[in-house]
């Protein structure tokens, strides 16, 4: 979860740390999306996006430099906040440095779980089956990642003291993790155990047991909290009942918020937008909320396979997809609609990464490109 | 009776399961308390040398964006792989990175190529020479190929009358082109603007591999990516003589009429790189990464063929251990060489003692005889749960002996990644 409210502002926003290697691609843009100076904001109904290449050649292999000429790994998984690639390899982090922008390893080259400086540290891997997921305090400095490879550990990286470490080695399992705005590590703990973590990271408090019939498999879960209601959103992979839910914070108790056809008992079609009843979307995908939304009203659920940007309003209860119009200019440009139409690919795979502007970054599938939706209004 | 049998049982297995230890490693000291990355190594007459890049990352708050301290050092080591100097040398401090050294033994010397980002924007590729006395002869090296975007991922080999560099270039803007050029042993390049070697029309051609014939020729290898997939080759190998090139092999899957699943379980392709290549008396030896992400983790099942000189595909390798489902016969970074009657291959591998435990990186060894055929079994070298080893070289020395250098993972973090060494004359080996 990103938001243009949790980061520090300036350039620093724009250090990405992802596995692997990146992908942003075609020819630099002017200048990167700086702080955002829209007079609306980005869940507004004029708001809108054109697509650039950002990162990448559609090279695979391990190239750093220039982000528009490296070779990368990058299977799907989320792109510029976080690349995973797939399968096995050596594991590194990456970064991009937004002033010369280019993309580079960070971090050392061997497998394992040693904790130390940035550059000699060891992390776990991940792979297709044993998925990582990560989130990052609201001030950017730390970057949480839970290990597939290491029992499902909480490690850190502290982008400040570049130094990685593993908070509270002997709870494991860990199969989601969400952030709060005021720094407030939330974790799920397989099967149903919910744990905090003080933003100083000196305390551990055990929350309620969480309900839900089914845990998560290996997977795990993708979350997003809204403190002020108290609620922790989620999705995981195959849910037969709703798509995302959210578990009350003080008691753990499940409360379904889009339903799949199944139990809404109504079917519009494959990611047609609507009201939430009748939604029927791919049965994976991520959630996060977006920038310009202290209320927490939007819910942005990116669907992995179909190429989907997914919007909840979870006040009016109705799901918008990302969709392409003509501009003034006569290009492509992409906004947010509730109107039934027919859906349109989005050049957008599994996961996306706000900018501070409310531009945001896709995740990545053939061909090995990252994309940038620049926001343009 | 009895026990005897259980006892010869038990030597049965464990020269089968226990690969005989491996000669005790010596680690080279490191460069100014700086972790040690990407060895590189070749023979000399005196012995052998150790190039590699020292350093990362500068100190700093990364979320300010990141600032580079790394360096190119070597070390100039006996033929019973001892150092000859308590600390590395150093061969390039040029400003921001430099990375991905190779080096190559010429009668008169030896040239070490690499990647460099002093520009700051863009890699270009530079060299420096060694001489047989161990003295830099180009401080901070020399400019092989500069100019707009990436040229990267360079490799050096003696060709018998000059050394032939090959690279990656991205000067076209949209995709990579396979580059070379000729450095003679006074460091004159003969071919400045570097000669156009491969070029796909919608693809790209890269991760390039070279391998020395002699009389001038090399034998050059590249994997290809990009356009549709019936247009594009998955690899290309070329006989370079000079650097004037013919093209030799190709792996198509149109070409060739046949699916293209079973190719890309052949290898190598963009998923199966990058490829090492070792040319024997008759035969050129490619060996490729296949422990790469592809679906759901499926590489190429092959990571070794055997060549003719002419191009001709041989025979089709897998090697690796086999133990564990997930990375039985899946390599990393393989390193191949010619010991005179023999290849001697090395790669990094995950080994993962305990299934819910974090794989880890090991460094192997396999002997081959000229025709692919394994010299007894592999060898595990050097990485453990605790202290990993990964990124292995190799080179043959004519006396017999073979020097592998390695990335030693340490086993505290107040101790720097190390490259370590491990030597043994070929009569060890074999045992």
């Amino acid at each position: 979860m990103v938001c243009s409210r949790c980061f520090p502002l300036g350039r620093m926003l724009w250090f990405c740390l992802y596995l692997g290697g990146v992908a942003w691609g075609q020819p630099a843009p002017e200048k990167p999306p700086g702080e955002n100076s829209f007079p609306r904001p980005v869940w507004h109904p004029d708001a809108r996006w054109q697509v650039e290449k950002f990162a990448g050649t559609g090279a695979r292999g391990h190239l750093d430099g220039p982000r528009l000429e490296i070779e990368d790994y990058c299977n799907g998984r989320p792109m510029a906040r976080v690349f995973q690639p797939l399968g096995a390899g050596r594991y590194q982090y990456s970064g991009l440095d937004p002033l010369s922008g280019r993309v580079h390893r960070v971090s050392g080259g061997a497998r394992g779980t040693l904790d130390g400086p940035l550059s000699r540290a060891r992390f776990g891997g991940w792979d297709y089956v044993a998925r990582n997921h990560l989130a990052r305090s609201p001030d950017g400095r730390y970057l949480y990642i839970l290990e597939g490879y290491n029992r499902h550990r909480l490690r850190y990286i502290d982008l400040q003291q570049q130094w990685v470490g593993t908070l509270f080695p002997r709870l494991t399992q860990l199969r989601g993790i969400a952030v709060g705005d005021d720094g407030t590590i939330y974790l799920v703990q397989h099967p149903q155990q919910l744990w905090t973590i003080s933003p100083d990271h000196q305390k551990l408090r055990r929350g309620p047991r969480l309900q839900i019939s089914r845990p998560a498999n290996a997977w795990g879960y993708s979350l997003a909290v809204d403190q002020q209601r108290g609620r922790l959103y989620a999705t995981k992979y195959r849910t037969p009942d709703y798509y995302i839910w959210y578990w009350d914070l003080s008691t753990g108790q499940y409360h379904g918020v889009l339903p799949t056809p199944k139990t809404s008992g109504k079917d519009r079609g494959r990611n047609v937008p609507g009201p939430f009843e009748g939604t029927n979307l791919y049965e994976q995908g991520v959630v996060l909320f977006g920038p310009d939304d202290p209320d927490k009203r939007f819910l942005y659920t990116p669907r992995t396979d179909t190429f989907q940007l997914i919007r909840l309003d979870l006040q009016r209860r109705m799901v918008a997809i990302l969709a392409s119009e003509k501009g003034p200019d006569g290009s492509r440009w992409w906004k947010f609609s509730d109107e039934p139409h027919r859906p349109q690919r989005v050049p957008l795979y599994g996961n996306m990464h706000w900018l501070p502007d409310g531009s945001f970054l896709s995740g990545t599938h053939s061909p090995w490109h990252s994309y940038l939706f620049r926001r343009v209004r | 009776m009895h026990r005897a049998s259980i006892a010869c049982l038990l030597l049965v297995a464990g020269w089968l399961f226990c690969p005989p230890a491996a000669a005790d490693p010596v680690v080279l000291p490191v460069d100014q308390s700086q972790d040690a990355y990407e060895p590189a190594v070749a023979a000399t007459q005196q012995g052998f040398v150790v190039v590699w890049r020292s350093g990362l990352l500068a100190p700093g708050d990364l979320r300010t964006g990141l600032r580079f301290q790394a360096d190119l050092v070597f070390l100039v080591l006996d033929s019973q792989g001892v150092p000859s100097a308590p600390q590395p040398r150093p061969l390039c401090r040029a400003p921001d990175l430099q990375a991905r050294p190779r080096i190559a033994s010429g009668p008169q010397g030896l040239l070490v190529v690499w990647q460099d980002l002093r520009n700051g924007r863009d890699w270009d590729v530079y060299a420096a020479r060694i001489s047989p006395q161990g003295e830099v002869l180009e401080e901070d090296g020399f400019l092989v190929a500069g100019g707009e975007h990436n040229q990267a991922k360079p490799q050096v080999v003696w060709n018998g009358r000059h050394f032939v560099v090959c690279w990656q270039d991205f000067r076209s803007g949209s995709r990579y082109e396979i580059y070379a050029c000729r450095i003679t042993p006074e460091g004159k390049n003969l071919d400045p603007h570097g000669v156009k070697i491969a070029s796909g029309a919608d693809y790209h051609c890269y991760a390039p591999a070279l391998a020395p014939l002699g009389t001038g020729r090399c034998f050059l290898m590249h994997v290809a990516r990009g356009g549709s997939a019936a247009r594009s080759p998955l690899a290309q190998a070329w006989l370079l003589e000079g650097v004037q090139a013919r093209l030799l092999y190709r792996l198509h899957p149109v070409e060739q009429r046949v699916n293209f699943r079973p190719l890309l379980r052949q290898g190598p392709h963009d998923q199966g790189h990058p490829i090492r290549l070792a040319a024997g008396s008759r035969s050129v030896l490619a060996v490729w990464k296949n422990c790469a992400p592809l679906g759901r983790g499926d590489g190429p099942v092959n990571n070794a063929a055997l060549f003719s000189q002419e191009g001709k595909r041989l025979a089709d390798l897998r090697l690796g251990h086999r133990q564990g489902r997930r990375w039985a016969g899946r390599i990393l970074d393989p390193a191949a060489v010619w010991a005179g009657d023999r290849f001697v291959v090395v790669w990094a591998q995950f080994i993962q003692p305990d299934r819910n435990a974090p794989p880890t990186d090991a460094v192997f060894l396999q002997q081959l005889d000229p025709q692919g055929k394994p010299l007894g079994t592999y060898r595990l070298l050097a990485g453990t749960p605790e202290a990993p080893a990964t990124a292995p070289a190799v080179a043959y020395h004519p006396d017999g002996t073979i020097l592998v250098a390695y990335e030693q993972h340490p086993r505290r973090a107040d101790q720097p990644i190390a490259i370590a060494v491990q030597r043994w004359s070929l009569s060890e080996a074999e045992r």
